[in-house]
């Protein structure tokens, strides 16, 4: 697709496509405020552009809760997946209105897949890659253990938390893209942040909650 | 937590909470960054029932089919079996010149370069590293690069500062160069990318194409041409490298300049009145960047050397329509940005 006027690869290429996912010019492709369902009819009908659009919006959706199930580094190839498969079955989608939800539940599954896959890859004597990256700092490491004490939460908490520490999503925002309700996003931020600082406050190491309670600022982590 | 902080939570409003923001920091680095979505095999067409198909098949189709689909599995399991990287395997270090150090330690003859370790050269050093397995690239001297991953089909580095040359063979994006001021994806080709210390750098494509991006910023690159990249700024216009220097000049002018600006109309001015028929590629990329006014005045300088394809309407381009402008870059005849496979010979030298 043309971003700007630059050429789009697919169109030359007739072979295969190249979908630019970054942020659309506001004069190259039309009013990005385009309601999704529009976007939607149009991916449907074949218009690329459309679809890289969809994808723009969704992917750090799709991005988030692929990394509440895997590691960072599979995070990205697996949001390629997902939205490969979604446009290979956008036909099938009933209501238009549900696109966040029903690539969640794509997305989900995708993640479910790959660790079916890669048991049954063990099972042969294969390796799985993609999951020993090394740690460049403490402060790295430090991430990582947040990460997979967020990793530990139950799902609906773990979800709507990464997207709103990792992905920088707003609680109206995460409604907006998985389809929740905002009183559903607000109690699993709520709920899910306070087991949050729980389990952080009870791990061996030491947390930005607890390295707050060290300089003495005790607060209440009931939310 | 208080109703300002339950406000920081949920909207990023109120008084912010300290912890909030401590988790926001250390866990923004696995924040989703945004990339180009490959599409291979995907359908083309509309997404919709194609209606039924026809119950007979003659027995000869059949077959024929049959044996093109064996050879595209083939082919495509000889080529897919080409590219398979064990995700975080070394890449093979050569020394070229002088004593490069990895790590702050000096390789003699060859070593190794891991994801996460540095390599460095001075000013009379020179290193030759081995992309995976899909290409090669050369450290020229005074130069720092950084290993940040590498998978199947998964290759990327940093370049810190100094000047790199790659050849590959392998789908676009594959390999990409991160800098501080733009990201770099090879679409399957030869380039040389140089960057100062300060975050400006020079890509220089020799064979095939390289897409040159910072966030709503992107150019193209084809065989032959250049583009400058600039903190902040990110990438600038794509111009061919034999293009006359007033025309450069305006075209730096033009990408450094406000929008609107004086400065920028004048520059706009001096592209169009300096631009050779074959610098077209460069007026079609600048169509994007201009209001419409603008646009209009450079497509009729565009249409005269290249007029507007069969196909596209003068006011599809003006709209900057996918499709209008997809067929005028197609006229342009650049040449194909996914046939790599065919660039082989470029890979492999001279």
């Amino acid at each position: 697709m043309a971003m700007g006027s630059s050429p789009s690869p697919d169109a030359l290429a007739g072979e295969a496509l190249v979908l630019t996912g970054g942020p659309q010019r506001p004069d190259a492709t039309g009013n990005d405020s385009e309601p999704d369902s529009a976007l939607i009819r149009a991916a449907r009908e074949g218009d690329r552009s459309a679809y890289a659009r969809l994808y723009h919006r969704f992917a750090p959706m799709v991005h988030g809760l692929l990394l509440t199930r895997v590691a960072r580094d599979l995070a990205d190839d697996l949001v390629q997946d997902v939205f490969l498969k979604a446009l290979s079955e956008l036909g099938t989608l009933r209501d238009d209105m549900r696109f966040g939800a029903w690539i969640a539940a794509i997305a989900r599954r995708r993640a479910v897949d790959f660790y079916r896959r890669e048991r049954e890859r063990q099972d042969d004597g294969e390796r799985i890659e993609g999951t020993a990256v090394p740690e460049a700092s403490s402060a790295r490491a430090e991430a990582n253990a947040v990460l997979s004490v967020l990793q530990s939460l139950p799902e609906a908490y773990r979800e709507t938390l990464v997207l709103r520490l990792v992905e920088g999503m707003t609680g109206p925002e995460i409604s907006s893209r998985t389809g929740l309700s905002h009183g559903s996003v607000r109690v699993n931020l709520h709920r899910g942040m306070k087991l949050l600082r729980e389990r952080l406050r009870n791990r061996p190491e030491r947390g930005p909650t607890r390295r707050r309670e060290r300089e003495g600022d005790e607060e209440s982590t009931d939310g | 937590m208080d109703e300002d902080q339950n406000r920081y939570l949920w909207d990023g409003s109120g008084v912010p909470d300290p912890d909030i923001e401590a988790l926001e920091r250390m866990l923004s680095e696995y924040r989703y960054v945004a990339r180009p979505l490959e599409e291979a095999s995907a359908p083309s067409g509309p997404l919709v029932s194609s209606g039924k198909r026809s119950p007979r098949r003659g027995v000869h189709r059949a077959v024929a089919a049959g044996a093109m689909a064996a050879a595209l599995v083939v082919g495509f399991l000889t080529i897919r079996s080409r590219f398979q990287w064990s995700s975080g395997q070394p890449w093979r270090v050569v020394v070229v010149a002088g004593r490069p150090l990895v790590e702050d330690a000096p390789i003699r003859g060859a070593g190794e370069l891991r994801v996460g370790q540095t390599l460095e050269t001075d000013a009379r050093s020179q290193a030759r590293l081995e992309i995976g397995n899909i290409g090669t690239l050369t450290i020229a001297p005074s130069s720092r690069v950084r290993l940040l991953a590498t998978r199947t089909r998964h290759h990327r580095i940093a370049l810190d500062y100094g000047s790199i040359e790659a050849r590959t063979w392998a789908p676009p994006f594959s390999f990409a160069v991160e800098t501080s001021s733009a990201s770099l994806f090879d679409l399957g080709c030869a380039f040389t990318l140089r960057m100062d210390r300060g975050g400006t750098g020079l890509v220089r494509v020799d064979s095939g194409w390289v897409q040159f991006e910072l966030g709503d910023q992107q150019s193209v690159v084809p065989a032959g041409a250049e583009a400058v990249t600039r903190p902040t700024l990110g990438p600038g216009t794509a111009y061919l490298g034999d293009a006359p220097t007033e025309f450069k000049a305006a075209l730096a002018s033009f990408d450094t300049s406000a929008e609107g600006s004086e400065t920028r109309s004048r520059a706009v001015a001096v592209v169009l009145s300096t631009a050779r028929p074959r610098d077209a590629m460069t007026l079609l990329s600048l169509m994007g960047k201009v209001d419409r006014s603008t646009r209009e005045r450079v497509l009729d300088v565009l249409a005269r050397s290249v007029p507007i394809p069969p196909g596209a309407t003068r006011e599809q381009v003006l709209d900057l329509e996918t499709k209008a402008l997809d067929l005028y870059w197609k006229k342009l005849g650049l040449g194909n940005p996914k046939s790599w496979i065919m660039r082989w010979r470029d890979v492999v030298g001279d």
